[in-house]
């Protein structure tokens, strides 16, 4: 079985039970605080990058403003915290549902549009929210950030340290894949994948393919949101600054570096490119260009990435004028 | 009972007549064949019937109610399935996938389900899998023993039967074959022949298709309409279409298969 | 009067969007294909164009020259190394890797010269009255140089051997290479055109606003890029229009709103036309084949 072809179930229990088994038990013998904060940045990523996967991997949708959804699920959890006392509990799933409302609302004005015209337009919204988070100073403090975010907590108990936070991420990590394992394994996952290979057989087989993006959409832009709260609470402090149009590049760069369309390539590109960093920590400095260098590397010499279904990004066709990029949905001859 | 209404049907492209007020209908339970030189205007009409193509004119019915307006995916769901002309497998499903997943109309299992998993939806999983097995064995062992492979390592031929079979796995009330032979030898071909014989025979389904390979026209049809430039310009028995002045003329000159 | 300003402030800026814009068309137009290196490639015109200036003291004609040739070297790299080895491999490739070099060529920057920005020397701060109202010779001078480079260009693809074989290969790649157009050779010609242009606009940035600095072709590349969507992907005309539309109402955006709101206009142009007429106001409805 390939690497891309990994789907945690029941029946590969033996497969997966050591690793999460290993997980769950690997802070108490390594109490570093610094690893345990990497840790939780590889969760937080892990998170990140395989709800990029559901629109970019699965379905085949080129999105590009995946850090806007991750922000605004931020800032909502921020300020609703902050300005109105919510506990973690609703600040939570509130901060993945603000974002998915966003997200809808980008969906359907725009999800008729395809490849390159697609992306420009993710990355148009990208850009305003960016911009409207810097300016909207009444709302989100602009570039001072907001500060003093409470700490997650359950009933009362503040989480502390970062042995605490990474028993929550990894709980959140675990449900986040399992919920998009139990998603992909099934008919909506299937219909995302039809969509991704040939949008017009997948209409003539009864798929409305345009409520089917929106809900990949919906759903990858909840878990971006969910991801941005953990965040929030985990660093106190956020600011626009963590979500430029880079941070979507570096998400992107994870899920290529990983691999599209698998469950396992998204895992593997975030805990990767984040523990890469930290290794070589003399290369901080050069980090973009490392950064670079690896996606440049990857569409050249393996674009399915480590554990990716291969062909997603194609590197063989042939390019004629029937290629040219399609603005909108079109009927073929 | 005509299943299939056709009346006066016309599409323009830019200046381009494609298909010009064709009128055609296709009763329950028939296979009727739709060939033509190449630019007759075949695969457009098929266009127009699935959805994909807008008519400038006419009017199409499918069963009681009128489907010129409606988008393809709803034209599907009421019983009309289809294949296309290039092969349009999905290449990086399984075969098993291709058949699960054109049952998608006869499937409820949405998001919800998905994540909890209630008995219904594992129900609904097992008794897709069995229908799609037993479609699957339609065509012999050339697919049933590849169902964990991808689509795109199937031969050419398989292929094709592939995106029959995806068709098929839906129960359509009528099914569109776009050149089905296209590309397969007289063997293969022959082969299609029979299965079209078949899926009428024991599955029921009204059959309309596509094609250019004669012997198989001739020997699967039970009626032939000829359409050139865009026009129907002959209908009746093969034995009649075979020998119809008209239809050989416009063939004469141009390729033809068999 | 303050109007007119702003006006003559937008035209200006907008003519720089312009010069970008312009290369997107060329890129999109020759080759099919986006680029989001295009950005880095104005901002190293522009450290030329300061390096220069600034430190060599040479005049601005010699700046731009050298910012264009920096340019120019720079878009036969990428050309050679996004482009090439994926002739055939559609536009998502390309674009993934053009991805890659904008991040490496942005830290390149910033390792080489540091975040903050190089000051570079004012020229022609001298205004003039036309009309009735104060015109800056400096605006002047970028809009005559714009206006310049545009006509040249329009000579060069309509007049010149490689012009001709540049829209032989826009209108169809295989029909040109079968009537013996060096497909590969109008590529790269075409791409260090268009990088040549984002380098021009990029040494006319620095001298118009004095600075210059490594992020500084992010939201440039962008806003060239809204604007010739704008236009319609394939039309230069389209993407000066666009070009200078945004600049004008960026300028009035600023008077009017708030200055930090300033480069949402863009991509409130890019977003809205995508949305609602994504062939562009000048573009052809783009149908498939």
């Amino acid at each position: 079985m390939a690497l891309y072809n990994f789907i945690p179930r029941r029946s590969n229990l033996k497969l997966w039970l050591p690793v999460l088994g290993s997980l769950l038990i690997f802070p108490i013998f390594v109490r570093n605080e610094y690893i345990l904060n990497t840790a939780v940045f590889a969760g937080i990523y892990v998170i990140l990058v395989s709800s990029l996967n559901i629109t970019n991997g699965y379905t085949g949708l080129f999105s590009f403003g995946h850090a806007a959804f991750y922000g605004i699920g931020a800032y909502t959890a921020a300020i609703l915290a902050t300005r109105f006392n919510f506990p973690f509990l609703l600040t939570l799933p509130l901060a993945g549902i603000v974002a998915a409302i966003f997200g809808a609302a980008i969906a359907l004005p725009t999800l008729r549009l395809k490849g390159i015209f697609l992306a420009l337009v993710t990355i148009g919204f990208q850009q305003i929210t960016f911009l409207v988070i810097m300016n909207w100073i009444g709302l989100t403090r602009g570039p001072m950030g907001i500060p003093g975010i409470p700490p997650a907590s359950f009933f009362g108990y503040e989480l502390k340290s970062n042995f605490e936070y990474y028993y929550l991420i990894l709980f959140l990590v675990v449900g986040v894949l399992f919920l998009i394992s139990r998603i992909v394994d099934s008919r909506v996952g299937r219909t995302f994948v039809a969509i991704r290979e040939d949008e017009l057989a997948a209409q003539s087989i009864s798929i409305n393919t345009f409520r089917a993006k929106v809900l990949s959409f919906v759903l990858a832009t909840f878990f971006a949101g969910i991801a941005g709260a953990f965040f929030a609470h985990h660093a106190r402090f956020i600011s626009a600054d963590s979500f430029r149009l880079e941070e979507t590049f570096h998400i992107l760069t994870m899920l290529i570096v990983g691999g599209m369309g698998s469950i396992l390539g998204p895992v593997i590109g975030a805990v990767f490119l984040v523990i890469l960093p930290e290794v070589f920590r003399s290369l901080a400095e050069y980090r973009g260009i490392v950064y670079g260098l690896i996606m440049i590397a990857a569409i050249l010499f393996r674009p399915e990435g480590i554990a990716g279904v291969p062909g997603i990004i194609s590197t063989r066709g042939i390019l004629s004028r029937a290629e040219r990029p399609q603005v909108a949905e079109e009927p073929a001859p | 009972m005509s299943l299939l209404q056709v009346r006066s049907l016309s599409v323009i492209f830019g200046g381009l007549v494609a298909v010009n007020k064709v009128d055609l209908s296709i009763k329950e339970g028939e296979i009727v064949g739709l060939i033509g030189p190449n630019g007759a205007g075949k695969t457009t009409l098929f266009n127009c019937v699935c959805g994909f193509q807008e008519a400038d004119e006419g009017s199409l019915s499918f069963g009681d109610r009128f489907i010129h307006a409606m988008a393809p995916h709803d034209i599907a769901a009421l019983g009309l399935a289809r294949t296309f002309q290039t092969s349009r497998i999905f290449k990086r499903m399984t075969v098993l996938e291709h058949v699960l997943l054109g049952q998608h109309s006869h499937q409820r299992t949405g998001l919800w389900g998905a994540i909890f998993r209630p008995g219904w939806v594992k129900e609904e999983e097992e008794r897709s899998r069995e229908r799609g097995m037993k479609i699957l064995s339609f065509f012999e062992d050339r697919l049933a023993p590849r169902i964990h492979d991808f689509a795109e390592t199937l031969s050419y031929a398989n292929r094709r039967r592939l995106e029959i079979a995806r068709a098929l796995v839906s129960e359509p009330k009528l099914l569109l074959l776009d050149e089905p032979t296209a590309g397969m030898n007289p063997h293969e071909s022959a082969g299609i022949a029979r299965l079209i014989r078949k899926i009428r025979d024991e599955l029921g389904t009204t059959v309309f298709l596509i094609e250019h390979d004669m012997k198989v026209i001739m020997g699967a049809s039970e009626r032939i309409i000829v359409l050139d430039h865009g026009e129907k310009i002959a209908e009746g028995q093969p034995e009649e279409i075979r020998h119809n002045q008209g239809v050989i003329e416009a063939y004469l000159g141009r390729k033809h298969g068999a | 009067m303050l109007i007119l300003g702003q006006l003559i402030n937008g035209l200006t800026q907008g003519s720089i969007y312009a010069l970008i814009a312009i290369g997107f068309v060329i890129i999109f137009g020759t080759m099919n294909l986006v680029t989001f290196a295009h950005g880095e490639v104005y901002m190293i015109g522009a450290f030329m164009g300061y390096f220069a200036l600034s430190v060599l003291h040479l005049p601005w004609y010699v700046a731009l020259m050298m910012g264009m040739g920096a340019a120019w070297v720079l878009g036969f790299f990428i050309e050679k190394v996004a482009f090439r080895p994926l002739r055939a491999a559609g536009h998502m490739p390309p674009l993934l890797i053009t991805i890659g070099l904008s991040i490496i060529l942005k830290d390149l920057a910033m390792l080489l010269f540091g975040a903050e920005n190089r000051p570079v020397p004012s020229i022609y701060g001298e205004t003039i009255e036309i009309a009735g109202f104060q015109v800056s010779l400096l605006q002047l001078l970028i809009l005559g140089i714009a206006g310049l480079l545009i006509i040249v260009l329009r000579i060069l693809i309509q007049g010149t051997k490689i012009g001709r074989a540049m829209r032989a290969t826009a209108q169809d790649h295989e029909a040109a290479y079968a009537m013996g157009v060096n497909v590969n050779r109008v590529f790269s010609v075409s791409f260090c055109l268009a990088s040549c242009l984002g380098g021009a606009a990029g040494v006319m940035v620095g001298i118009y606003y004095n600075a210059v600095y490594p992020v500084m072709g992010d939201t440039a590349g962008l806003k060239g890029f809204a604007a010739c969507i704008f236009g319609g992907l394939t039309s230069i005309p389209g993407a000066i229009l666009g070009g200078l539309i945004i600049g004008v109402v960026e300028n009035l955006t600023v008077q009017f709103i708030a200055s930090g709101y300033r480069d949402i206009v863009a991509f409130l142009v890019l977003v809205i036309v995508l949305v609602f007429r994504p062939q562009g106001i000048l573009g052809k409805k783009i149908r498939a084949v």
